[in-house]
Parts: C-alpha cells; sequence; structure tokens
C-alpha cells in the first residue's frame, strides 16, 4: 500500500481525474493537487495525487521504476 | 531525458562508504523494494540494512484485528480493506481464518472505493479498516468529505493511524540501536514537509 508511481494527467472530472501510469490507466482523486490540469505529472500513492513533479522528475521515477521491474 | 540509472546511483554510493556503516529503512515498502532488487548484493558490504517500524500493517495491534473481526461477526458488516490486512494475527486469529464471512470482506487498493462499495450496498454498513500514517489520515479525509457530499451514511472507519515521528522517537532512543542513519519514509514528507522528520 505504500507505493508511490508517478502518472500524467489525462482527464479531470470533479474531484477524479484519469491519469496513465506507466501505459496503465486508472482513476485517481486529484483534489490535493492545486490548480490541477490535463498533462500535469503527479504521483499516486493508494489512488490519490499527492504531489505534483516536473517532466525532469516523472522521466527519473519512470526509469528507475522500470530498471528495477526488470532487474 | 533523466540521465540516472540505478547503476549509477548504486555506484555513487558505494564510492561513499567508508567504514561501516547502519542504516535502518524505516519503510516497510523499502525493505521489499530492496529485497525483490537484490540491492544488498551490489552495495558495499559495509553497508548493513536493518528493517524498520514504519509498515502500518506490521505494527497493527492485535486488539485492532480483534476488533474487526467482532464487527464482521455482525451480519450487516461489510469490511472494506487493503489486501496486506487480511492475514495480520488478532489475538487468535486473522481476517482470513474467517472464510464463513469472507464474501463480507472486500479488498481494495484504492481507499476511495469503499464509497462506492457502500453505495452498491446500502443496506449493509460498510466498515473501512483506516490504517496508516500521515500518508493515508488525508486519504480517509477526503472519502469522508466525499461522503457526505453524496449523503452516504452507511460507511464506517475503525480508525489505526498513526504519527511516524512518535515511532520513530521510540526506536531512536533504544540504547542499543546502533543506528548511524535512517532512509526516511518519502510520502510522509510529501504530506508534512520535509522538516517533519529531521526535528526527531
Amino acid at each position: 500500500m505504500c507505493l508511490a508511481v508517478p502518472a500524467r494527467v489525462i482527464s479531470i472530472e470533479g474531484s477524479f481525474a484519469v491519469v496513465d501510469m506507466m501505459g496503465f490507466q486508472s482513476s485517481a482523486y486529484i483534489d490535493f493537487i492545486e490548480s490541477a490540469s490535463v498533462g500535469d505529472y503527479v504521483l499516486i500513492h493508494a489512488g490519490c495525487a499527492i504531489e505534483r513533479i516536473d517532466e525532469e522528475a516523472f522521466d527519473c521515477y519512470n526509469t528507475l521504476c522500470k530498471e528495477l521491474s526488470e532487474v | 531525458m533523466c540521465s540516472f540509472v540505478l547503476k549509477d546511483i548504486v555506484d555513487v554510493i558505494n564510492k561513499r562508504v567508508s567504514q561501516e556503516i547502519r542504516i535502518m529503512e524505516v519503510c516497510g515498502t523499502h525493505t521489499q523494494a530492496i529485497a525483490r532488487a537484490g540491492l544488498s548484493n551490489v552495495l558495499d558490504p559495509r553497508i548493513e540494512l536493518v528493517s524498520g517500524p514504519g509498515c502500518p500493517v506490521c505494527v497493527t495491534t492485535e486488539d485492532y484485528i480483534d476488533a474487526a473481526i467482532e464487527l464482521l461477526q455482525q451480519p450487516n458488516v461489510l469490511i472494506a480493506t487493503f489486501g496486506d490486512m487480511i492475514r495480520v494475527k488478532g489475538s487468535s486469529k486473522s481476517l482470513e481464518d474467517c472464510m464463513e464471512m469472507k464474501t463480507r470482506i472486500k479488498v481494495v487498493y484504492s481507499p476511495f472505493r469503499v464509497l462506492d462499495i457502500a453505495e452498491e450496498n446500502p443496506a449493509k454498513q460498510t466498515v473501512f479498516l483506516a490504517i496508516g500514517f500521515e500518508t493515508t489520515a488525508p486519504l480517509i479525509a477526503a472519502i469522508v468529505k466525499l461522503a457526505l457530499q453524496k449523503g452516504i451514511k452507511n460507511l464506517f472507519f475503525l480508525v489505526g493511524l498513526k504519527q511516524m515521528p512518535t515511532v520513530l522517537e521510540k526506536v531512536l532512543s533504544a540504547k542499543d540501536n546502533k543506528l548511524d542513519a535512517l532512509i526516511c519514509p518519502g510520502h510522509v514528507s510529501v504530506i508534512m514537509g520535509s522538516e517533519y522528520i529531521i526535528c526527531i
């Protein structure tokens, strides 16, 4: 349960967003992200976006997640 | 593009090691990730990694599980929980041991799913096992807010939330902990700020 995964916001409807997490689409609570918009990069924890990250951090997280999954 | 790769990070860490060092990974997920990726095998052998108290499931008390099982005895109750909790033992048994009531145990990955479960089962009382640290607490608060907005009245929480500094202070005050460093729980700092753990 304590895993955070980098994701990109695809669409937003009310308090929830559809996010792309490493190729998988999922619903996530988005209200904790101030002025969230489509295209934002976020960290998803237990179905909730907990932090906005920049594109460079998103790339780093993705690279590390991919490498760890291939070890 | 990101220039970091895992090997580079391991090389940087190993080059900095000049003596034996004992590091505690506070979060249980760190322990799992380190084991799964085999990081102990590629890090300098002078780095000793020890598991910490930061897994909310592991630090769940027997009393809490007993209370959840007691609630489950009531036929109008559904228990919604993170999957990790199913096998945790109470004083005599775990939720997994309650086979006869298994259909009333709903495992969720996202806690927000409990809103759907409550709405889909209006004749039942859905109880979410709200465990976790500072990271989970705001999620629970958001669910309460959404439940109020939606007018859901059959959703309840068995609260077992904990605070990380209290737990870490206990570990660090132990006389023989012999710890040189902690790998702190990043999720907690995301919610509370990076100074929150440093103050310990």
